[in-house]
């Protein structure tokens, strides 16, 4: 500022002497001449103050801006921060309920292995009853069956069809059958037999056991000496008439209990007429055997 | 010397916050030749009472154990309504929030056992899950109390109290904070006032930015011009934000919403302060002119604005409920015509809390070099301490339930500087909400909400 000053006083000093006329032609012409880049002079400088106060208002602006986005960052670190914290808590509520949800999960797996074994146990109890059931059923209308066929001579009396220990077994008695003491088959029984031996021809796939039964009244002939051979000796007899009748030698056996499997008890006439008998027993098949397997 | 009557703020009296910009550049405002002799002599703070401030336990209030329910879910409302719901409960200061629960898992329809949860010694149970999904989403919240005597010991423990709120437009986060205040309703038999915000001004350079957050510290956001001085906001007519504004140093006027619109008043001068009355329907204003201050009085839009009786230099007029007028003059707060402050105290910013207690003040006070919160009732009678020896405490601001006050602190110890809030009951359990210093504190129902919050 201080060079343009000087500057200007000297054009004016240079004017002074030139209206004067009182200064020679050069030096009035040096004056003007030092006047014009006194003003070229100033004329740059203010170019330069007023780029420097563009640049400035630039600037004001350019650190308004900057504030501004300090702001909007303090702003944004703010609410990110409200929710890092609230992801925290809610980082550290997952856990807790994870943990207790570790301790459930152990619990549950414990639990879910002890049930899927019962679970295999009930299943296996299922099918055993089912296996049962039908076997139960298979057995009713065996029964059925039978005693639809037999009816006649069990409405005669002379025989009965029941359910023992689970079997199927037709019971003839003695009296019908054999003489007192005789192993002897009587030609009525041949009879009866005959028509028993077809009823059970139709059952296909089934064995029969023929059993000989006595009462306790003792034996001592010299053909039985007890009634261990007096019953077997029947079954046998039986036995064979029925392979006469049809029926083939491999689905039959023979066995005699003497008087120790008496179905009533022995105290009478009546009692001791019931324990003298033949019984034919269909002897169960694999899948009959099952039984209904008691709950755990 | 740019936005040099800013620098009035860097005294702790932000009731003498505004000026003009002529009267705010002169070093030697006419205020300082009135001031108390404090700063020669130290006035004895014993008067103002003591509160522990130590962040502790309280002042020996025990407080009765609730405990949110952590359901086990997939669903991204149900956590958020979770942690929003504990986080309010904390914040309220009313209750020992209690992580420690009994075992779960706890699905939505779990039956929870009376016993279980009596055993944790927890009294209240609060269930909240949101049904549906998007604008159809329903929050739904419940309570129980384990003092419940069951009828029979297999009886169902049923809820003592459920509520619902449709969220409509609102978000998950803004409908709980309905629902909490419902809850809190049904525990004390005064709704809470968890759906709010609150309102500040905060330096960004050399201008002033008006800045809202939620009550719970989320949501924080720009409001009004920027790169200007915007100060005081607080929520007035049609729930718009109004706050003084002074644009490239201009004297201080009133402007209402997000572009700055000037309101026109009849009253020379730079703004000072103004308040809108609880009913936002009546005004005080404060102007300064010719190195004097007036407050006015009159209707909310402006008009029939009328002049009171004050002692000079009265500034931030503050309406309060049945028509109770509070303003700083002379270093001390005033309300009908009477100072109620204490004597030989510079005092600021008073601002009415509608409390259980009654009708209370809150202001600020210098205490050597910091300041602290202090309440009084109207008359200036039942006088008592919110904080102590924190560094500065200023700007005290009382939640619409009245129940709890907010304030800016410099403190350094503790949590640090920044925004806090505290119940009135137990101020010394104080939480901050944000980092950020701000002046010009006001706390409001978030209008946002209204339509939610009406809901049956």
């Amino acid at each position: 500022m201080k060079h343009l000053k000087n500057s200007i006083a000297l054009v004016a000093l240079g004017l002074s002497i030139a209206s004067s006329a009182c200064v020679s032609k050069a030096t009035y012409q040096a004056s003007v001449a030092d006047a014009n880049a006194a003003h070229q002079d100033a004329a740059k400088k203010q170019a330069t103050i007023d780029e420097l106060r563009t640049r400035l208002a630039q600037t004001e602006k350019d650190v308004q801006l900057r504030d501004q986005a300090v702001s909007a960052l303090r702003t944004d670190q703010h609410n990110l921060q409200q929710h890092l914290d609230e992801a925290t808590a809610m980082n550290q509520s997952l856990r807790d309920e994870l943990t207790r949800l570790g301790k459930d999960v152990d619990k549950v797996l414990a639990e879910k292995g002890s049930m899927a074994s019962e679970l295999r146990d009930a299943k296996a109890r299922l099918d055993e009853l089912r296996k049962a059931q039908a076997a139960a059923e298979s057995r009713a209308a065996l029964f059925k069956s039978v005693l639809e066929r037999l009816k006649k001579l069990v409405d005669a009396g002379d025989l009965k069809i029941a359910m023992r220990d689970g079997r199927l077994v037709i019971q003839l008695p003695n009296d019908i059958l054999f003489d007192s003491g005789s192993a002897e088959v009587k030609p009525a029984g041949r009879g009866t037999l005959k028509k028993v031996a077809d009823v059970l021809a139709t059952i296909k796939d089934r064995k029969f056991q023929v059993a000989g039964h006595t009462d306790d009244v003792p034996i001592a002939s010299t053909r039985y000496p007890s009634n261990w051979d007096l019953s077997t000796a029947r079954a046998v007899e039986v036995v064979k008439i029925l392979i006469a009748a049809g029926l083939r030698p491999q689905t039959l056996s023979a066995a005699g209990y003497g008087e120790f499997d008496p179905i009533a008890p022995n105290d009478g006439p009546a009692s001791r007429a019931k324990n003298r008998r033949i019984e034919i027993t269909l002897v169960p098949n694999l899948d009959e055997l099952y039984s209904i397997p008691e709950p755990k | 010397m740019k936005r040099s009557h800013l620098s009035i703020f860097a005294a702790v009296l932000p009731g003498l916050a505004l000026g003009s910009a002529d009267a705010a550049a002169n070093p030697d405002p006419p205020l300082a030749a009135s001031a108390p002799s404090a700063a020669s002599s130290a006035p004895d703070d014993s008067v103002l009472g003591t509160v522990q401030v130590n962040g502790a336990a309280g002042i020996g209030i025990v407080y009765p154990k609730l405990a949110v329910v952590p359901l086990v879910t997939k669903s991204d409302a149900d956590t958020l309504a979770q942690l929003v719901t504990k986080r309010d409960f904390e914040l309220s200061d009313e209750y020992d929030v209690v992580e420690d629960v009994p075992d779960g898992p706890f699905l939505r329809d779990t039956e929870l056992t009376l016993d279980d949860w009596k055993k944790k010694r927890i009294e209240i149970v609060v269930r909240v899950w949101a049904d549906g999904s998007g604008p159809t989403t329903t929050l739904c919240g419940d309570l129980r109390f384990t003092t419940d005597r069951l009828p029979k010991d297999d009886a169902i423990w049923k809820a003592a109290f459920q509520t619902k709120v449709p969220i409509g437009a609102a978000s998950v986060r803004g409908a709980t904070h309905v629902l909490v205040d419902r809850l809190f309703g049904a525990l004390t038999g005064k709704p809470g006032a968890f759906a709010s915000e609150l309102a500040y001004s905060t330096a960004v350079g050399t201008a002033r930015q008006i800045r809202r957050l939620d009550a719970d510290g989320f949501d924080l956001r720009d409001y009004g011009p920027a790169g200007q001085t915007a100060l005081l906001p607080s929520i007035g007519p049609a729930g718009e934000i109004w706050y003084a504004l002074s644009e490239n140093y201009s004297p201080y006027r009133l402007a209402h919403g997000p572009q700055g619109t000037p309101t026109s008043l009849a009253a020379p001068g730079s703004l000072l302060g103004y308040s809108f009355s609880p009913t936002r329907d009546r005004l005080a204003v404060a102007f300064m002119a010719g190195g004097v201050s007036t407050i006015y009085l009159g209707k909310a839009d402006g008009t029939d604005l009328v002049s009171i009786k004050t002692p000079k230099y009265a500034d931030h007029p503050v309406l309060g409920p049945l028509g109770k007028v509070a303003y700083v003059a002379d270093y001390r707060v005033w309300i009908d015509g009477k100072a109620i402050s204490p004597s030989g105290f510079i005092a600021s910013a008073p601002t009415f809390c509608d409390t259980d207690r009654g009708l209370l003040v809150l202001f600020t006070v210098g205490v050597g070099k910091g300041a602290d919160l202090i309440g009084t009732d109207t008359t200036g009678g039942g006088l008592f301490r919110l904080t102590m020896g924190q560094g500065a405490n200023t700007w005290a601001a009382c939640s619409p339930d009245g129940r709890r006050v907010g304030y800016f602190s410099t403190r350094t110890n503790g949590e640090g500087p920044g925004l806090y809030l505290a119940s009135l009951r137990d101020p010394s359990r104080a939480h901050r909400i944000s980092k950020e210093p701000g002046e010009g504190l006001s706390w409001a129902r978030r209008d946002d909400l209204a339509a939610v919050a009406a809901t049956p």
